[in-house]
């Protein structure tokens, strides 16, 4: 296996997931965005972003907190230190094979 | 964007996002309308109350409160707007503001930039002298490079449309041989009536665009 395809190999696989790296890609731009917004953006089913939002959770790269605004329920979402740096150096992996490829 | 990756696009609706239903036009062009109401207000005060050093630290103390008290109105304004009508339909995002040391670094930059372009304007304004009413240009020129910037980094392509608007009128403004606070108020009252039309035009649209989700949608 050459040393490219073995740092392809090494990424994240948590992050290596089409509707995860949306939302961690949103999150990265934002200090937070709530639950309907990234419903929105990524076109999943509410059922399918609590998915992928509960494993980035416990993968500590996301942080949830439920609350509400006004009557409305409100869940929030942020990107952890941990989350930022690991969405950093999954980007970086993937330009870098792309380049030398 | 040149960048490849196939990410950076919904960076960048997440970026946009707090442009996209024109309640950032109704916050300028409110802004534009208070300074407007002023300088109208100075116009005509001016040939009662305008000698003496007392006059300028009122007009130059009136103009700071009035910019600050209105941004601070008219942000509240806007943020009420947004929790009414946007963010129940298309969600909230919370954007990252800089912290620490970036924010330090870009407001000494922002003051460097607006001390060069005051002093070029001075020197400008004193060689070329009351045959034109340079203010209303200069004031134009400043808010068309602002919304020129600002179109450039969201790539929303109204904003290269307000910064032609607002050198029109500008030049506009500085032909039509108006005394310069007069002139200076009509600048800014038709640059804020756009603007708030504008910013009502797009609000509409958006609202049209994306109807008011059923409850369920915000439970998880």
């Amino acid at each position: 296996m050459s040393s490219d395809l073995r740092a392809l190999a090494d990424v994240d696989r948590l992050l290596h997931e089409p509707s995860r790296t949306v939302i961690v890609a949103i999150l990265a731009t934002a200090e937070s965005a709530d639950f309907l917004y990234l419903q929105r953006e990524t076109g999943l089913t509410k059922g399918n972003l609590s998915v992928h939002l509960s494993k980035l959770q416990e993968a500590g790269y996301v942080n949830i907190k439920k609350t509400y605004r006004g009557k409305t329920p409100l869940t929030l979402c942020r990107l952890t230190e941990q989350g930022r740096q690991a969405f950093d150096a999954y980007r970086r992996q993937l330009r870098q094979f792309v380049e030398n490829t | 964007m040149k960048d490849q990756d196939p990410t950076t696009h919904f960076q960048l609706r997440a970026a946009q996002y707090h442009l996209v239903d024109g309640t950032y036009e109704v916050f300028f062009g409110g802004i534009c309308i208070l300074w407007a109401l002023f300088f109208y207000l100075q116009a005509k005060l001016s040939p009662i109350f305008s000698v003496g050093l007392l006059p300028t630290l009122v007009w130059t103390g009136g103009f700071i409160a009035v910019s600050f008290a209105g941004s601070f109105l008219l942000d509240r304004l806007t943020k009420a707007i947004r929790e009414r009508l946007t963010y129940p339909r298309t969600g909230y995002i919370d954007h990252r503001r800089p912290r620490g040391g970036r924010l330090a670094v870009r407001i000494l930059l922002l003051g460097m930039v607006v001390a060069i372009l005051s002093a070029l304007f001075t020197a400008f304004f004193a060689s070329h002298p009351a045959f034109v009413n340079w203010m209303p240009l200069a004031g134009g020129a400043l808010f068309a490079l602002t919304m020129a910037i600002v179109a450039w980094r969201t790539q929303i392509g109204r904003y290269y449309l307000l910064a032609m608007i607002s050198v029109i009128a500008g030049l506009g403004v500085s032909m039509f041989g108006l005394d310069e606070l007069t002139g200076i108020a009509v600048f800014y009252g038709s640059l804020g009536f756009m603007l708030l039309v504008m910013g009502g035009v797009v609000l509409g649209l958006y609202l049209r665009r994306n109807p008011m989700p059923g409850e369920s949608l915000h439970e998880q």
